[in-house]
């Protein structure tokens, strides 16, 4: 058994030492990693209706305990080495402990200041908001977005997949992400 | 890499319980997909790409999908949660599901055969691991998580009834721990015969039918189960559950009512070509603004029918609304089975939803969903009604 393992087993031991009076989730132990007690700052408002095209939506179906809040994200394909604007957008926060936090896996980073949260509060009268600049490596890397709320947390991943190459030329550009036997990329012209 | 040893410790402990209380029991074939490269992203499975943890009855890749990316969501040590997904490869394969499946949550009015699925998945996992606590570990260094106490009445604040799923695993749990997991399982399994949904009330129904003498009454009260007709009929005098009523939806007075009954009408003498069976059909509403109705696994969004058939031929199924439009293939969808259990093939036709074959005598049951909530002006509507059109056979 790894740590998670006994962690977890160490902590139903507690519980039932203590007693859980209710059915509601609990929230489990106490860690650097959990929203720290100083309230960290809240999240942007974000515009009432939702409009233009977004990704992601409601949390998928699964036997998990989810939090209720859904996450809707933005971007434009990303180019490896390049930083690139991501929103992200939270519907349904309704609870005073909403909160998310932002991680990243398999080389992506965020740009942030120097001291800057990668936690917010969410509102709960209304959608928040986040734009976040981030920078990819070549191939897939994630953004991943962990929502707690009422004792629940629900983890969304975003992958980012970034080609390589330099952008191409918007001008002309029919091709796919082909490349030459030398890694160019190959540009496709349409016939006239 | 224990995580597949934690992930087989689970399925192997649930399948000597099924073992039991049936020796003779025969599992299909489960592929287990786990990977510490299982995301929550969504996208590309063979790169880990899964979304979540869950199970899949059909497609290319049928099987459990099991999260393990460390710091995100792991869930190969989190019993609960496999134990939930696999009750779902069991209630497929050897129950019935008809589950509209889609998001869902604690605080969602849903669909009768969702909240069914899903609670019932919640309380096998736990039946079968012998444990009342559901874990769900998560986040950096998984230190983050929640824990359900499944022998706890849900907090005040949760609905309560058949189309809530917490109270929905609270109810199942309770009865298999008071009176064993085998009456349990037995009415889990004859959720094969039949043509009604899974839905707690055929479940209460074969609980009660097989094991008369086990006193399950209170449980069903608290749980705001008031039928065990398997169709959800309400006796008379039943008192209205105001939390689904006209007010709280805002206009549909019918959130209550499972089952629609039909009665085919053919008309006498030599058949037409195709013919309306089904003149007097009653009206029903479709209606998602209640909270977490908003999709089309929403409370409200389906509705069911049964009927027998008078004579055998092929049937066009035709939802219209209350001015006579029919629903698209765009916007709904329909389901069909019969009474010896068998999910009917729902054919393309050139008119409604499409088209099942009936035999004469034989009794059947439809599930017609909306599928684009958007379709349904302001979250309600009303008047509509289904047509059956009929060419004999």
């Amino acid at each position: 058994m790894n740590n998670v393992g006994i962690w977890v087993a160490s902590l139903i031991s507690v519980m039932l030492a203590s007693g859980p009076s209710a059915a509601q989730s609990i929230q489990l132990a106490a860690s650097s990693a959990q929203p720290s007690a100083a309230a960290p700052p809240l999240a942007p408002a974000a515009p009432e209706a939702r409009t233009g095209d977004w990704l992601g939506g409601p949390e998928p179906p699964s036997g998990k305990r989810p939090t209720g809040i859904a996450l809707y994200y933005r971007a434009v394909r990303p180019h490896a080495g390049q930083p690139f604007e991501l929103v992200l957008r939270f519907e349904g926060a309704t609870r005073d402990d909403a909160q998310v936090r932002l991680q990243t896996s398999d080389g992506a980073r965020l740009l942030l200041p120097v001291g800057a949260t990668t936690v917010w509060r969410l509102r709960t009268n209304g959608p928040s908001q986040l734009k976040v600049t981030a920078m990819a490596p070549p191939g897939d890397s994630y953004v991943h977005v962990l929502t707690s709320q009422g004792g629940r947390q629900t983890s969304r991943s975003i992958a980012l997949r970034a080609p390589s190459h330099k952008p191409l030329p918007a001008a002309g550009y029919r091709g796919s992400d082909a490349h030459d036997a030398r890694g160019e990329p190959i540009v496709r012209m349409q016939a006239e | 890499m224990s995580g597949p040893f934690s992930i087989l410790d689970v399925l192997y402990n649930a399948v000597v319980e099924l073992q039991k209380v049936d020796p003779n029991v025969t599992l299909p074939d489960l592929n287990v997909y786990w990977s510490s490269a299982n995301s929550t992203a969504s996208g590309n499975v063979t790169k880990g790409e899964i979304s979540t943890s869950h199970f899949r009855a059909e497609g290319t890749m049928p099987g459990l999908f099991i999260l393990g990316k460390a710091d995100v969501d792991t869930d190969e040590f989190d019993q609960g949660v496999i134990g939930h997904e696999f009750g779902h490869y069991l209630q497929a394969h050897l129950s019935y599901d008809d589950s509209p499946g889609g998001n869902h949550s604690y605080v969602d009015y849903k669909d009768a055969s969702l909240a069914f699925s899903e609670g019932y998945g919640t309380a096998i996992g736990g039946l079968l691991s012998q444990s009342n606590y559901y874990v769900d570990s998560s986040g950096p260094q998984q230190q983050w998580g929640s824990v359900d106490d499944l022998s706890v009445a849900p907090a005040d604040n949760v609905h309560c009834g058949f189309y809530a799923e917490d109270w929905i695993f609270h109810l199942l749990y309770g009865i298999g721990t008071r009176h064993g997991f085998e009456p349990f399982w037995n009415a889990v399994s004859a959720l094969r015969a039949g043509h009604h949904s899974a839905t707690i009330f055929a479940f209460v129904h074969h609980y009660k039918r097989l094991n008369p003498a086990l006193y399950i009454d209170d449980l069903l009260a608290a749980a705001n189960i008031k039928s065990a007709d398997p169709l959800g009929n309400l006796g008379a005098g039943s008192v209205p559950d105001t939390a689904i009523d006209k007010i709280r939806s805002k206009g549909a007075d019918d959130l209550e009512v499972q089952y629609l009954t039909l009665q085919l009408i053919p008309a006498s003498g030599a058949a037409p070509a195709r013919e309306l069976v089904t003149p007097r059909s009653p009206g029903f509403c479709v209606n998602h603004q209640l909270p977490g109705a908003g999709l089309h696994n929403g409370l409200g969004m389906s509705r069911r029918f049964v009927f027998q058939a008078p004579v055998s031929g092929t049937l066009d199924i035709a939802p219209v609304d209350d001015r006579g439009k029919s629903f698209s293939t765009q916007t709904a969808e329909v389901m069909a089975r019969d009474d010896t259990g068998q999910q009917i093939e729902v054919n393309d036709g050139d008119y409604g939803l499409g088209t099942i074959d009936v035999i004469a005598g034989r009794t059947y049951a439809l599930k017609v969903t909306v599928t684009d909530p958007d379709s349904v002006f302001r979250g309600n509507r009303c008047g509509n009604r289904l047509r059956l059109w009929m060419r004999r056979s």
